[in-house]
C-alpha cells in the first residue's frame, strides 16, 4: 500500500483518484456479486432474494465449486489442467458402474483413487518429463473423454444404484444439502493449506518463480505433482457427487464443467490478490457464475442469451482488472 | 536452430545427430509407421490415391483452422474461440446465403471473423489481459449468438444454399476436390509468411519474448493482432466452407475443431522445428489425425478408440520430442564443459 501512494503522489489529484478506484478495483466482483444480487432482488423480490433460493443456487454451485478449488491449485502452480471436467465425468461413470457390485464404500474410495492416479499421470508427464501441462492434459483429456464413451457406449448407467448414495446428492442436514457441506468442507480445507501452512506457502513460491524456488531447495516437481493429484481428486470427488446428484452416470454430464471452472478461477484472479489466482477468490468467482446463472433462469432469459451475458461479463472482468492493473500503477506489483 | 559443435567430440556428435534426427521427425516417422500399419492392414483400400485424396480432403478444413491457431501461437498467444468462430462463421453463411449474392455473404462473413479476432486481439494487447480468458469468453459470447440465430429455425439452417457455392465442398479440379486445393493455398502463403518473410520472423520473436522485442523495435502489439486476425479469419473461412461441404449449419457444427486444432499444432510443434509452431509442422500434425480417423474407420474402429490413440500419440510425440531435446541438450553441455565449443545457443524449449 504504501508503495503505491509513494508511486502515485506525483501525479494530479485525478489520476490519484482514479488510481484509488484502481486500487478499489480488487473488490470488483464482489461489488458487482452484491449488484447482481440487488437487480435480481428488485426484478423477482418474492423469488430471488429467498432463503430456499439462496440454498438452491448454494447447491447448484456445489459441484463447480468443488471442481474449481482443485483447478485453483494447478492455476497456482502455473499448470494448466483441462482434463478436470473429463476426469469429473469418467469418475461420474465409474462410480455408477461400480456401485452395484462393489458398495458405496468401496466404490467411492477407488473411484478417487483414480483420480489420484491420472493426477499422477498428468503431473508426471508436465513435472518429469517436462512437457507444457496445457498438451499433457489436452491429451489426458481427450483420451478420457474416449475412454467414457468406449465404457458406456454413449448411454448413460443408472441400474442398480444404491439409494444411500443418491441420498448423498439429493439429501439436507438442518435444511442444507450435504453437497454444500462438502463443498464448504474442501474450501475451507484448502483454504488452510494455501494460507496457513508451508505446503501453502511453497505453492505459492514455485508459482510465483520456479528457478528461485528450485534454488532455495523446495521440491518443485513435487509440489507440481502435489497440485495434479489435488486437481485430480476434487475433479473425481465431482463426479461421485455428480452421478449421485443425477443417480446415474452419464456419458457428458462433466463437459459443461470445464469452463465454469477455468472462468471462476480466472474471475478470482480478479478479487482479492490482483492477478493472482486464489481459493477466497475462486469460491467469490464461482458464487457470482451461480447467482448470474439462477437469477437469468429466474428471469426467464433464454439459454443462449445466457451464454452471451455471461461470456460478456468475463471479459469484462478481465478487461476490468487489466485496466485496474494498469490504473493503479505498475510499480505497485 | 541448433546445430551441431565442430569441435570434434565425435560420440556427441553422432548422438546429437540421431537425437535430432529421431527428435525431429519423429512425427513424421510415426505418420509413415501408421501408413505402413494400415497398408497392410487393408493393402487394397488404404493406399489408393483415391484414398489419399480422400484423406486430403477430410482434413483441409482442420488444416485450414491450425493453421490459423499456429499463427497466433507464434506469437505466443491462445486462441480458444476458434470453434466457437467456426460454427458462427456457417451459422451465418447458411442463414445469409438465400438473402445475399453468394460472394458477397461470404465476404461479409469472413469480415465479421475478421472483426472478431481483432476484438479478441485489441482487449488482449490493449489491456494487457490473458488471452486464455479474453478468448474463453469470446468464445461463450460466440455460441450464444450461434445459438440465437439459429434458435428461430429449428437450430439447423439448411434452405436456400445455391448449388453453385455446394459445389466449393464438393467439385474437383483435375480429379483434385477444392477443399484440398484451397487448403493448399492456405498453407503455403501463411508458411512464406511465417517462415520466409520479416513479418514471420518477428512474430516468433515476440512470441519468445515480447519485451526483448518490443525493446529491438518490433512492432509487438501490431504481430499480435495480426496473429488473433488471421486465426479469426481463417476460422471463419473454415466454418463457410464447412457449410459448402455439409450444405447445412447448426450451433454445434465448429465446437471440435477447437481441441483437433490444439491437439493438430501441438503435434506439429514436435516435429522438425521442435519447440516452434510452425506450418508444415501444423501440416504433419494435421496429417497424423487423418491417417488415423482414415485408416480407423477402414478398420471398423469405433471413434471413441480414436479419441483415445489421438490423446496417446500427441503424448507419445511431445514426449520423445522433448526427451531428445533433453539429450541433446546435455550432450553439448557435456561438451561445453569439456572444451570450447559455440553450443550455446540451445534454447529451453519443448
Amino acid at each position: 500500500m504504501a508503495n503505491r501512494t509513494l508511486g502515485t503522489a506525483a501525479l494530479p489529484r485525478w489520476r490519484q483518484t482514479l488510481a484509488t478506484l484502481g486500487g478499489l478495483r480488487k473488490y470488483g466482483i464482489i461489488v458487482s456479486l452484491v449488484l447482481l444480487f440487488a437487480v435480481f432482488s428488485l426484478l423477482r423480490p418474492g423469488i430471488f432474494p429467498t432463503l430456499g433460493n439462496l440454498m438452491s443456487i448454494l447447491k447448484q454451485i456445489s459441484l463447480l465449486g468443488i471442481l474449481s478449488a482443485g483447478l485453483t491449485v494447478c492455476l497456482v502452480l502455473g499448470d494448466f489442467d483441462l482434463s478436470v471436467a473429463a476426469v469429473a465425468t469418467w469418475s461420474g461413470v465409474m462410480v455408477a458402474a461400480l456401485l452395484p457390485q462393489m458398495g458405496t464404500w468401496a466404490a467411492i474410495p477407488l473411484v478417487v483413487a483414480m483420480g489420484v492416479g491420472i493426477g499422477l499421470v498428468n503431473g508426471f508427464f508436465s513435472a518429469v518429463v517436462g512437457i507444457s501441462p496445457f498438451i499433457v492434459t489436452l491429451a489426458t483429456q481427450t483420451m478420457l473423454r474416449g475412454l467414457t464413451l468406449w465404457y458406456t457406449g454413449g448411454y448413460s448407467l443408472y441400474s442398480g444404484i444404491p439409494r444411500a448414495f443418491i441420498r448423498i446428492g439429493r439429501g439436507t442436514f438442518l435444511g442444507i444439502p450435504y453437497l454444500v457441506y462438502v463443498m464448504l468442507f474442501v474450501y475451507m480445507l484448502i483454504f488452510i493449506a494455501a494460507n496457513h501452512t508451508a505446503f501453502g506457502k511453497r505453492l505459492y513460491a514455485v508459482g510465483g518463480n520456479p528457478i528461485a524456488s528450485r534454488y532455495s531447495g523446495i521440491r518443485v516437481i513435487r509440489v507440481h505433482l502435489i497440485g495434479f493429484v489435488i486437481s485430480g481428486v476434487l475433479a473425481a470427488l465431482t463426479g461421485v457427487l455428480l452421478a449421485a446428484r443425477l443417480s446415474s452416470g452419464q456419458p457428458r454430464a462433466g463437459e459443461g464443467l470445464l469452463l465454469g471452472a477455468f472462468a471462476a478461477c480466472f474471475l478470482g484472479a480478479t478479487t482479492f490478490r490482483l492477478g493472482r489466482f486464489n481459493i477466497l477468490g475462486t469460491f467469490v468467482g464461482v458464487l457470482f457464475i451461480g447467482t448470474l446463472n439462477n437469477g437469468l433462469v429466474i428471469l426467464g432469459v433464454p439459454f443462449y442469451l445466457q451464454y452471451v451475458i455471461q461470456g460478456s461479463i468475463l471479459i469484462l472482468a478481465v478487461a476490468a482488472s487489466g485496466l485496474a492493473r494498469s490504473l493503479a500503477g505498475k510499480k505497485a506489483h | 536452430m541448433p546445430r551441431a559443435g565442430r569441435t570434434g567430440y565425435l560420440r556427441g556428435r553422432r548422438l546429437e545427430s540421431v537425437g535430432l534426427a529421431v527428435g525431429r521427425f519423429g512425427t513424421v516417422l510415426g505418420l509413415l509407421l501408421l501408413v505402413v500399419v494400415f497398408t497392410a492392414l487393408k493393402p487394397s483400400v488404404f493406399p489408393t490415391v483415391r484414398n489419399l485424396l480422400n484423406i486430403l480432403n477430410q482434413i483441409s478444413l482442420l488444416g485450414i483452422c491450425a493453421a490459423g491457431l499456429t499463427l497466433c501461437l507464434a506469437v505466443g498467444e491462445f486462441d480458444l474461440s476458434i470453434g466457437a468462430v467456426a460454427t458462427l462463421g456457417a451459422v451465418l453463411t447458411a442463414g445469409w446465403m438465400p438473402h445475399m449474392h453468394p460472394v458477397l455473404s461470404v465476404v461479409a462473413v469472413l469480415g465479421v471473423c475478421l472483426t472478431i479476432g481483432l476484438i479478441n486481439g485489441l482487449i488482449i494487447t490493449t489491456l494487457r489481459v490473458s488471452s486464455f480468458m479474453t478468448t474463453l469468453g469470446m468464445m461463450t459470447v460466440l455460441m450464444g449468438f450461434s445459438y440465437w440465430y439459429t434458435s428461430g429455425s429449428g437450430s439447423i439452417l439448411y434452405s436456400g444454399i445455391p448449388k453453385a457455392f455446394l459445389q466449393i465442398g464438393r467439385g474437383t479440379f483435375l480429379r483434385i476436390p477444392y477443399l484440398i486445393l484451397i487448403m493448399a493455398g492456405v498453407l503455403t502463403v501463411l508458411h512464406v509468411l511465417l517462415k520466409h518473410s520479416s513479418t514471420g520472423r518477428r512474430m516468433y520473436s515476440v512470441g519468445g519474448s515480447p519485451d526483448a522485442a518490443r525493446f529491438a523495435g518490433i512492432p509487438v502489439r501490431r504481430l499480435k493482432l495480426l496473429g488473433f486476425t488471421l486465426s479469426g479469419t481463417l476460422a471463419g473461412l473454415t466454418g463457410v466452407l464447412l457449410v459448402a461441404r455439409l450444405g447445412l449449419a447448426e450451433p454445434t457444427i465448429g465446437d471440435r475443431f477447437l481441441f483437433d486444432a490444439f491437439t493438430v499444432v501441438f503435434l506439429g510443434a514436435a516435429s522438425i522445428y521442435v519447440g516452434q509452431f510452425h506450418i508444415l509442422g501444423t501440416l504433419i500434425g494435421a496429417l497424423i489425425m487423418g491417417t488415423i480417423f482414415n485408416g480407423f474407420t477402414l478398420l471398423d474402429v469405433p471413434y471413441h478408440l480414436q479419441l483415445v490413440v489421438q490423446g496417446a500419440i500427441l503424448i507419445v510425440a511431445v514426449t520423445s520430442a522433448g526427451l531428445w531435446q533433453g539429450l541433446l541438450q546435455s550432450v553439448r553441455v557435456r561438451a561445453v564443459r569439456q572444451g570450447p565449443s559455440e553450443a550455446r545457443s540451445s534454447q529451453n524449449g519443448q
